[in-house]
């Protein structure tokens, strides 16, 4: 790895804000292409933080802290990574379901999803069935991402599918699930069209569904 | 409801708990059969991988095919992938311990369904120092102070209110004053605090399950499904399993 991403990598994984802000400045002064820091720095480091969380080596405040420093960076790198006057990758509308106010991995997809060039409109927190079906009725996204900390509070996104079909707004989008009591087969079983295990996952997903 | 087949050999009764329960299991286990309780480490929960291998280790451990209890709910997902090897296992379909706390999933459900915004508190968390006062403490040392108070706001900002739920009114009363320290620091969050009796009745069908499984107690009882999970040997339990 280039040396200066592999500082920016270091930096975001220790969660080093100035750090990562001043690693950014330094690659982009030295003419490293915007994209390349943010995939090969900052979202394999996010990559990483996840592998850490899940394996059990990261706690997380560890996790908000590199959290908190991929975005320091994001404000930097954005700029330069819209430039190209590019489109956003796609819109996507994201919240907790009613019931749910654990809103870290929601925030933690929203900034990857942020960070990967999608639009994103964040519903908040204990969003209901009848919340989400009037967003998508006025607006609306390309994807809605769902999610839920408890296994009290998982069936809750069944419900809202479930009101979005009856709304007759189930074909407006696209929906993804995530959250640590959710699975792949309980995203298909709800009929989801996709779960992610994890943050850095879930961009992937939301690429994939946009090309789907 | 189901049958249980009780073997024709009784095996050993092996509880592995979380120290949560240490007083309330010191207290009123059963002295009609003998079962063996381990204390796992104190807030394993909050690293759940570690949960898994630690009560996998001791599971694994078992010198003979048990029935072995688990004072544990899903927590975190930490018992996801929990192979039962040759035993039996018999564990609370909760989401947490705070189900077991209060005595039933339906009084947990009813205080979520009150305010989702509920943070619990029980004696065992408040004297293991795993708490937000005692959090902020170690995160303040770790971090200094102004990250430790933008990680504090981040993860309790969402909390309305803090629950102590005790047993009984003297367990309540001897963990009050701290309590009430940590509500304190709380109310920077606008968090309003609370007391609630729990009961032992969740863990004392737990431990009724316990002879129907071995064939020691009586062979036409009932364990109820919705209470209970019940691993059989071979088998690995799910974080699907605990789905209401």
């Amino acid at each position: 790895m280039d040396p200066k991403l592999a500082t920016i990598y270091e930096a975001v994984l220790e969660g080093d804000m100035p750090g990562t802000k001043a690693g950014i400045q330094a690659a982009l002064d030295a003419g490293v292409a915007p994209i390349t820091i943010l995939n090969d720095g900052m979202i394999a480091a996010m990559a990483e933080v996840g592998k850490r969380f899940e394996e059990g080596d990261y706690y997380v405040p560890e996790m908000l802290i590199s959290a908190r420093a991929m975005q320091a960076g994001l404000a930097i790198l954005k700029p330069h990574l819209q430039s190209g006057g590019d489109q956003p990758a796609g819109t996507v509308m994201i919240g907790t379901v009613k019931g749910d106010l654990h809103d870290i991995g929601k925030n933690l997809v929203a900034l990857m999803l942020e960070g990967a060039g999608f639009e994103v409109r964040d519903l908040g927190v204990d969003v209901s069935a009848d919340k989400i079906v009037e967003a998508i009725r006025t607006g609306g996204a390309d994807i809605l991402a769902l999610s839920a900390l408890l296994t009290t509070t998982m069936p809750y996104m069944k419900i809202t599918i479930e009101a979005i079909q009856q709304a007759g707004l189930r074909d407006k989008v696209k929906i993804m699930v995530g959250g640590a009591p959710v699975t792949a087969e309980y995203a298909s079983q709800i009929g989801a069209d996709g779960y992610s295990p994890d943050a850095s996952r879930a961009v992937r997903l939301a690429h994939t569904l946009m090309n789907a | 409801m189901r049958r249980v087949d009780s073997p024709k050999t009784m095996r050993p009764v092996v509880m592995l708990a979380c120290p949560v329960f240490r007083a309330w299991l010191q207290a009123n286990l059963p002295n009609d059969y003998a079962i063996s309780v381990t204390f796992l480490d104190e807030g394993l929960h909050a690293r759940p991988a570690h949960l898994r291998h630690a009560i996998q280790s001791a599971i694994d451990r078992l010198w003979e095919p048990s029935v072995v209890a688990l004072a544990y709910g899903l927590c975190g997902n930490g018992l996801h992938g929990v192979r039962a090897g040759e035993n039996t296992l018999v564990i609370p379909r909760s989401h947490d311990c705070i189900a077991l706390l209060l005595g039933s999933r339906a009084a947990y459900e009813k205080q979520m369904a009150q305010d989702p915004g509920s943070y619990f508190l029980s004696p065992g968390w408040i004297n293991s120092g795993k708490n937000p006062l005692d959090e902020w403490r170690t995160l303040e040392q770790r971090h200094g102070s102004e990250t430790a108070a933008w990680l504090m706001d981040t993860q309790y900002q969402h909390y309305r209110r803090l629950i102590l739920v005790g047993q009984d009114a003297r367990e309540l009363e001897a963990v009050r004053p701290k309590a009430l320290e940590i509500a304190e620091y709380c109310a920077r969050w606008g968090l309003r605090y609370e007391e609630r009796l729990g009961t032992g009745d969740y863990m004392r069908r737990l431990l009724a399950a316990l002879p129907v499984i071995t064939g020691a107690g009586d062979s036409d009882a009932n364990i109820a499904e919705s209470d209970f999970l019940i691993i059989p040997p071979g088998g690995t339990v799910h974080q699907s399993m605990f789905q209401s």
